[in-house]
């Protein structure tokens, strides 16, 4: 019985180490780019709705499928955060790895339905931070470049200050870049300036409400993927 | 209620209290120990010092008593970091604002920048009780140091109507008074926008500066007055009426039966910023103009004066001032449903961000936008074909009657339009036999988007399914 019960385990390491050394060896992509959305409060539904919408509007643009295709058959990898207060976050439809125009247009159909899973909260850019860093650090990708792009219409009132975390953030090398949304903070530009993006390559856009997301999303993501692999 | 009764009451209302008493007791940090940590502001080392005022800074209200030590040491101590850290202690604890705003007060004229910048900062914790800083405040908006100024305009622009009539004052004086008036000018007026309606009362001097001779004044007035008046909360809302030590609004308008006054007010200056931004989209100054239109869109149908010219600018504009004056156009409501048409031609415009504002236009619109949208794809135009299936895939639902064409999409030679067709058929939710059958046609397609597309709208359409049979 004890030879049985020996073999049964040596067997389970067996697997077990196949699994993790072989089977379940972590994907490799030019870009792991989280895009950190907020729904806060301050967020209203057709404002999200122009966000999500125009998340997934970029995902089909032209443009942005001959950057993701000209990473060389490696791709990107996308996931979607949402957030608004310290304990409010969550990875809304996974990570996707983006290949091709067809992996770039089921990606813009899941955003594009993606539900508001918070409803609300206060403005905590610290805690969008630490989860996004948290999502990048565990989602068995590995890649070169590494980005948060954070994209928000208010500062924090909730949370640390953001400039902690992305300390953290740039020490992990990953790039925190910024699109502010200026409808409600007309000086906000100059908060994320100098509290939230950082990073090689780090940079902010500025979008003077939500009808301009679209616009100005699909031109950050551009410079984001469309950036030269060192 | 029986004597039993009464004294069942009794005895949960003194658990209730020993419970009280019990959390108290543990959890609010005592007396000696809040002493202890502020006596080391005295005689402590650098470190020591620095972890007994974050200590109390995390303490909260709970180290309120020990504000004095703290101002004698922001004012004393030689050290800036002690002195950096007091100043984030004392915001983190909120109170006595009567000693601890004129202590900040001091700080704002501190040497050293860093202390500035953080005591206009703290300030922000203090709200109407910060109304004294005001005039150090806008001096501050001439210091040197960028990071200062910054934190000044912030905190005043936080503070509501307390702050308003100062920063009116710099409105008033012209431009090239003073060096660095313009600057002044400028971050005042963004302050005043980001204030919203509680700005109402600079109003005609930002109409008056619409029209200044600097393009980049009329730029942030414009700016600002849409701002103003798209804020919903008017004068005249609850929050304004609640706030009677607010002394912007002349006292007589608050009193007794001068409710419908407040409307009248806010239907005028509505009017007064909407006339303003009609006669700003004619301005030399592209920038100027652009903000006129894109402020149009806060104020629905009463944009509608401008509708001409909005669907000439539609035409005819560079393309920002194509995209803002669909926007423009499409939150005007029923009374611009003649423009739909205008709105599907767009669809084939060369830029792509006009093209979205132009799907998006069409969403809003629903159902009304479809019978056009079918019209024009009957003529399988290379610039608009496309876009009008994206169009039906956001309209969704309301896009039933176009069922019928995309299943005849779907036979397209084209294998874009045939994935495109096939998701606007997930996106629409009928989950028809015709549909169906049509779909699971196309996971044969020699395209492997189409078969993904095709895929997921069958995936959608079963889920639409068992949810009705679930029902049932």
């Amino acid at each position: 019985m004890k030879k049985v019960i020996s073999y049964f385990a040596l067997f389970i390491f067996f697997i077990s180490f196949v699994y993790k050394n072989i089977l379940a060896e972590n994907s490799y992509v030019d870009l792991e780019l989280v895009l950190a959305v907020d729904v806060s409060s301050s967020v209203d539904e057709e404002e999200y709705q122009l966000q999500i919408r125009g998340v997934g509007a970029a995902f089909r643009h032209p443009d942005i499928i001959a950057a993701i295709e000209s990473t060389g058959g490696n791709g990107i990898a996308v996931g979607m955060v949402q957030w608004s207060d310290n304990e409010e976050q969550a990875l809304v439809g996974g990570w996707h790895i983006i290949k091709d125009a067809a992996d770039a247009a089921e990606y813009a159909r899941i955003i594009r339905r993606a539900p508001r899973v918070i409803a609300g909260g206060q403005t905590s850019i610290a805690g969008a931070l630490i989860f996004s860093i948290d999502q990048i650090n565990n989602n068995n990708i590995d890649s070169s470049r590494k980005v948060i792009d954070v994209s928000g219409d208010g500062r924090a009132n909730n949370g640390v200050h953001p400039m902690q975390i992305r300390d953290i953030a740039l020490d992990q090398n990953i790039t925190i870049n910024g699109l502010v949304i200026i409808n409600d903070e007309p000086f906000l530009d100059g908060y994320y300036e100098r509290g939230v993006i950082g990073g090689r390559g780090g940079f902010m856009m500025i979008a003077e409400d939500y009808k301009d997301y679209a616009a100005m999303i699909l031109q950050k993501l551009l410079r984001e993927i469309g950036m030269p692999v060192s | 209620m029986g004597s039993n009764m009464k004294i069942q009451i009794l005895k949960l209302l003194l658990i209730v209290s020993i419970i009280c008493m019990v959390f108290t007791t543990v959890f609010s940090a005592d007396y000696p120990y809040v002493k202890k940590k502020a006596a080391i502001l005295k005689t402590g080392t650098y470190e020591e010092k620095i972890s007994a005022i974050q200590e109390l800074g995390r303490l909260s209200s709970n180290a309120n008593f020990v504000i004095p030590e703290l101002i004698d040491s922001l004012k004393n101590d030689e050290s800036h970091d002690v002195r950096m850290e007091i100043i984030r202690a004392l915001e983190r604890i909120g109170g006595q604002a009567n000693a601890t705003v004129p202590a900040l007060i001091d700080a704002l004229g501190d040497n050293d920048w860093q202390i500035r910048w953080a005591a206009a900062g703290a300030l922000t914790s203090f709200g109407k009780k910060s109304a004294m800083a005001v005039p150090e405040l806008i001096s501050l908006l001439r210091d040197k140091n960028e990071y200062v100024k910054n934190a000044a305009i912030s905190t005043l622009g936080k503070m509501g109507p307390i702050s308003v009539a100062a920063m009116m004052d710099e409105l008033y004086k012209p431009v090239d008074s003073v060096e660095g008036q313009l600057y002044m000018h400028i971050i005042c007026t963004r302050a005043l926008g980001a204030l919203g309606a509680k700005s109402m009362i600079a109003v005609p001097i930002l109409v008056q500066n619409s029209q200044n001779d600097n393009a980049l004044v009329r730029l942030e007035s414009v700016i600002a007055l849409r701002k103003i008046g798209g804020d919903d909360a008017m004068p005249g809302e609850i929050g304004w009426l609640a706030e009677p030590d607010e002394m912007i609004w002349p006292k007589g308008s608050r009193s007794e039966g001068n409710f419908l006054m407040f409307a009248e007010a806010k239907q005028m200056v509505i009017y007064t910023i909407v006339k303003t931004l009609l006669s700003s989209i004619s301005d030399p100054d592209e920038k100027v103009s652009y903000s006129a239109i894109k402020g149009l869109a806060s104020f629905g149908n009463k944009a509608l004066p401008a509708k001409e010219q909005l669907i000439s600018y539609m035409n005819r504009g560079a393309p920002v001032l194509r995209r803002v004056a669909i926007d423009v156009l499409s939150s005007i409501g029923d009374e611009a449903d003649d423009v739909i048409p205008d709105f599907v031609t767009a669809l084939s415009d060369f830029d792509v961000n006009v093209q979205w504002a132009a799907i998006q236009a069409l969403r809003i619109k629903g159902k009304k936008a479809v019978p056009e949208l079918i019209y024009m794809l009957e003529y399988d135009d290379d610039a608009l074909t496309a876009n009008i299936l994206k169009t039906f895939a956001e309209i969704g639902n309301e896009a039933k009657d176009a069922i019928k064409i995309l299943l005849v999409m779907l036979q397209h030679e084209n294998s874009a339009y045939r994935s495109l067709a096939a998701e606007a058929l997930g996106e629409i939710g009928v989950p028809s036999l015709s549909v169906i059958n049509s779909l699971n046609t196309l996971k044969k397609d020699s395209d492997k988007n189409v078969v993904k597309s095709a895929e997921w709208s069958l995936k959608e359409l079963n889920r639409i399914l068992s949810e009705k049979e679930k029902n049932t």
